[in-house]
């Protein structure tokens, strides 16, 4: 990474900004290295105009994904899964982007028209609620809101049955003589429709027993008038509003029809904000800018000169040093390059940490492949993968995980070969144990041990190539003293505890004795040197001692990869049991059927959950057993100034 | 001594045998189905509020069901070591049936609280990922250290009914 400062004329300001999104290979910077002094900048006198383009831009970009949504909304155009960008040709860009009033205006309208269908909606509601309670009194001329004589108020309301309507009137009368109920008889409800009335001056005691009672009063507040009146009024409205709504919906499915614009449009705010913001960065005088950045030192040279060919510029470069705290931008194979998106989960690399991709890429691939373990599975998984790349062109993070797992399913049909797995037993199952996919090495399912002590093997590997890296950080750094005590000294007594254990079982008792030598040396390494930082010699050999205490956790490290002959065997046992499922019913004609349909099932449903867990648990052994031997993280990705686009690739024919 | 003879008569290997082997298969399952259903709860509040989660957060509610599958795995393996689906079943003596018994101990403990406690990280997880969606990652990983222990009962469990010879 180097660091470069350029600075230009004020004039020029615009397109050298443009040209530096095209060539999308510096990452801007704040300026702030005033260290020389000679550079005391005016405030810049731009930053209200500034803000104003970056509130336009962000402003323009919510309305525009707000019309998207809309759009998706009323246009239900079916949308693939795996959606790729819209190829958009430039002329085409540009005469969207030159049109740009005509689609705001579109995507307001969509956005008005959407609110008036909710309000719309929300007055049909109210009235039809306001229509059922009404419905049963449009017989009945009676006045709401204002009812009665100049003496006697009436408040119509109905009762559940009856008996009510006595208790009613014997509470009611036992208070105020001066009132009465009169039910309105009718058989064809469920409810009996009745009129209270009573004399005005009584309502202070009348109106607490209607509240306190089974009573219901009709009660419209919004409106007065004759019930049959106030039905029609609000049938009419219902229908006017549906009308309203039919017709704005259908002009909205017609906008719709242009989320294309609104898409490019939306790129184009994107763009322009992010052009904006990159400009709070750059220090301006009145006649010059100046900015500061970040370019990966492999193309410093060709941006100098493309830059240089069009603008009166000065450009200064150095190496970025590692107080710099600079973004990292990651070189690897292209076979390694889509594993850099397992380190970017965990956390990117810091300007501290050397790469851990081209290290962790093999076993990531091993672990993975030998956890899934089944040619068959292999095969499905690795055409699955196939078409979402080389087909639906899926980008970014999406086809970097599609990349490995495509990897992975191909090393794991190496291994279904070894291991005798084919979606795990159908041949035999299919040909009732005549025949059976051959086996190179061996059968997990009938030596599970050996399966074990070479997972663990492997582990072991992985953890020694985590080490080794810890080792070669802290060599490179100069502290060789650290490398051999700390680091070194365990690999030599961890590989004689393996020796030790594994001598007798080779029948090999030369392989113990040289263990032997090896635990001795390299656990004295580390009872002597372990606890060096300490002046009392006493406590320093205490503290080696106590040291030696980390072997648990290097133990329990190495068991823990003995998950990948559970999960291999969950794969194997799960296609199994399908498999035996499957072939209940034997291989006549229903049988047949039966074993296609449960096996199609099955099958799929294990290799969802196998590739899951075979991805997680290779994920976990990579972040917590080898990451933690030398990985610290917690860099920042590079993030060049470019043109980004979230819905529409330019094409330039 | 009748009433030991009739002990005897229910207890026979096989039987002892199929009572662990279903244990192992019903306790994970009820782990992971309250794991599942844990999560399932939070996913559903997350996709109230952002539906495009969906995918991540089912994701996320996949993690505690394994405990299930690993409970069905210990069940066929018993199935199968003890000859049960090859007929061979009254080579079962009532010892082997109680260490076919003991051989499921280890995933129908483990494999019930290992689903549940995954299942409430996961649904903590389904939080992380309504605030941070770019951390789906992070949240699966977290549950995964969870289901380690199960996979370690579950080994403890296949390995020991592999080692019991039947026949």
């Amino acid at each position: 990474m180097d660091k470069i400062h350029i600075v230009g004329l004020a004039n020029d300001k615009e397109t050298i900004m443009d040209s530096l999104m095209k060539l999308g290979a510096v990452e801007l910077s704040e300026v702030t290295d005033r260290s020389d002094g000679s550079m005391e900048p005016e405030e810049p006198q731009e930053s209200t105009e500034l803000s104003a383009n970056v509130k336009y831009a962000s402003d323009l970009m919510l309305r525009m994904k707000n019309a998207v949504e809309l759009s998706d909304k009323y246009h239900h155009e079916k949308k693939p899964m795996f959606s790729s960008m819209r190829k958009v040709s430039s002329d085409n860009f540009m005469t969207v982007v030159s049109s740009i009033d005509d689609v705001e205006a579109k995507a307001d309208e969509l956005q008005n028209h959407t609110s008036e269908i909710t309000v719309l909606n929300t007055r049909i509601m109210k009235n039809i609620l306001i229509a059922e309670q009404l419905k049963p009194w449009t017989d009945v001329e009676i006045k709401l809101g204002d009812s009665g004589t100049e003496f006697v108020d009436m408040v119509p309301g109905t009762f559940e049955s009856i008996d009510e309507v006595e208790l009613f009137r014997d509470a009611l009368r036992s208070s105020a003589s001066e009132s009465d109920v009169i039910v309105l008889h009718d058989n064809d409800l469920s409810f009996i429709r009745a009129i209270v009335i009573y004399h005005r001056d009584l309502a202070e005691s009348i109106i607490p027993i209607i509240k306190g009672s089974v009573f219901r009063p009709l009660s419209i507040s919004s409106r007065s008038g004759y019930s049959g009146d106030i039905y029609d009024e609000c049938v009419a409205e219902i229908e006017n509003d549906r009308n309203k709504i039919r017709e704005l919906t259908s002009r909205c499915r017609e906008i719709a029809e242009n989320v294309q614009e609104f898409e490019i449009i939306y790129d184009h705010a994107s763009v322009l904000f992010d052009k904006s913001t990159s400009q709070s960065m750059i220090l301006d005088t009145d006649y010059t800018f100046i900015l500061q950045g970040w370019i990966p030192s492999h193309l410093t040279e060709s941006v100098e000169k493309a830059l240089r060919s069009e603008f009166i510029i000065a450009f200064q470069s150095r190496k970025a040093k590692t107080e710099d705290e600079y973004p990292i931008l990651l070189k690897n194979h292209p076979l390694v390059k889509p594993y850099e998106v397992v380190t970017d989960m965990f956390s990117p690399p810091s300007v501290r940490d050397i790469d851990p991709n081209p290290i962790m890429a093999p076993f990531f691939l091993l672990f993975f492949s030998m956890m899934l373990s089944d040619a068959g599975y292999g095969l499905i998984l690795a055409a699955g993968c196939a078409l979402l790349i080389w087909k639906l062109k899926v980008t970014g993070s999406m086809r970097s995980m599609a990349m490995f797992i495509f990897q992975g399913s191909l090393a794991a049909i190496v291994w279904g070969f070894l291991f005798g797995g084919f979606f795990g037993d159908m041949i035999t199952a299919l040909s009732s144990g005549r025949f059976s996919f051959p086996t190179i090495w061996f059968n997990p399912i009938e030596d599970p041990t050996r399966l074990m002590i070479w997972s663990v093997l492997f582990g072991v590997l992985h953890l020694f190539a985590g080490m080794l890296t810890k080792a070669y950080i802290l060599i490179i750094t100069g502290k060789w003293k650290d490398a051999v005590f700390d680091v070194f000294s365990w690999i030599i007594a961890l590989t004689g505890v393996g020796l030790l254990l594994g001598g007798p079982a080779l029948n090999l008792p030369v392989l113990a004795d040289i263990g032997k030598y090896m635990v001795i040396t390299g656990f004295g390494v580390i009872v002597l040197f372990g606890g060096r930082d300490s002046g009392n010699p006493v406590l320093r050999i205490l503290k080696g001692i106590i040291g030696l205490y980390d072997i648990t956790s290097y133990v329990s490290d190495a068991l823990s990869y003995t998950r990948i002959l559970a999960l291999s065997l969950a794969t194997a046992v799960i296609g199994m049991v399908v498999n035996k499922l499957g072939s209940i019913l034997g291989f006549g004609f229903t049988g047949i059927i039966l074993f296609i349909v449960v096996g199609l099932v099955g099958h799929m449903l294990n290799l969802a959950i196998s590739t899951l867990g075979c991805y997680v648990h290779t994920s976990r052994l990579q972040y917590v057993e080898f990451f933690s031997k030398f990985y610290e993280g917690g860099g920042r990705a590079w993030d060049p100034l470019s043109v980004k686009m979230k819905y529409i690739k330019i094409s330039n024919n | 001594m009748e009433f030991v003879q009739a002990l005897e008569k229910i207890f026979t290997g096989p039987v002892i045998a199929f009572i662990g082997a279903a244990l192992a298969a019903a306790m994970a399952g009820i782990g992971s189905a309250r794991g599942v259903g844990l999560v399932g709860e939070a996913a559903a509040g997350v996709v109230s509020e952002d539906p495009s989660k969906f995918g991540k957060v089912l994701l996320l509610q996949a993690l505690p069901g394994t405990q299930g599958i690993y409970g069905l795995l210990t069940w066929f393996m018993v199935m199968n070591q003890g000859g049960f689906l090859s007929g061979n079943a009254s080579a079962v003596t009532t010892a082997q049936g109680w260490q076919f018994f003991a051989a499921c101990l280890p995933i129908m403990i483990v494999g019930y609280y290992s689903a549940y406690y995954q299942g409430r990280v996961s649904a903590a997880g389904g939080s992380l990922v309504a605030k941070r969606p770019e951390e789906l990652t992070k949240a699966i990983v977290m549950s995964a250290m969870v289901e380690t222990y199960a996979i370690l009962a579950l080994l403890a469990s296949v390995l020991t009914i592999l080692s019991i010879k039947v026949g």
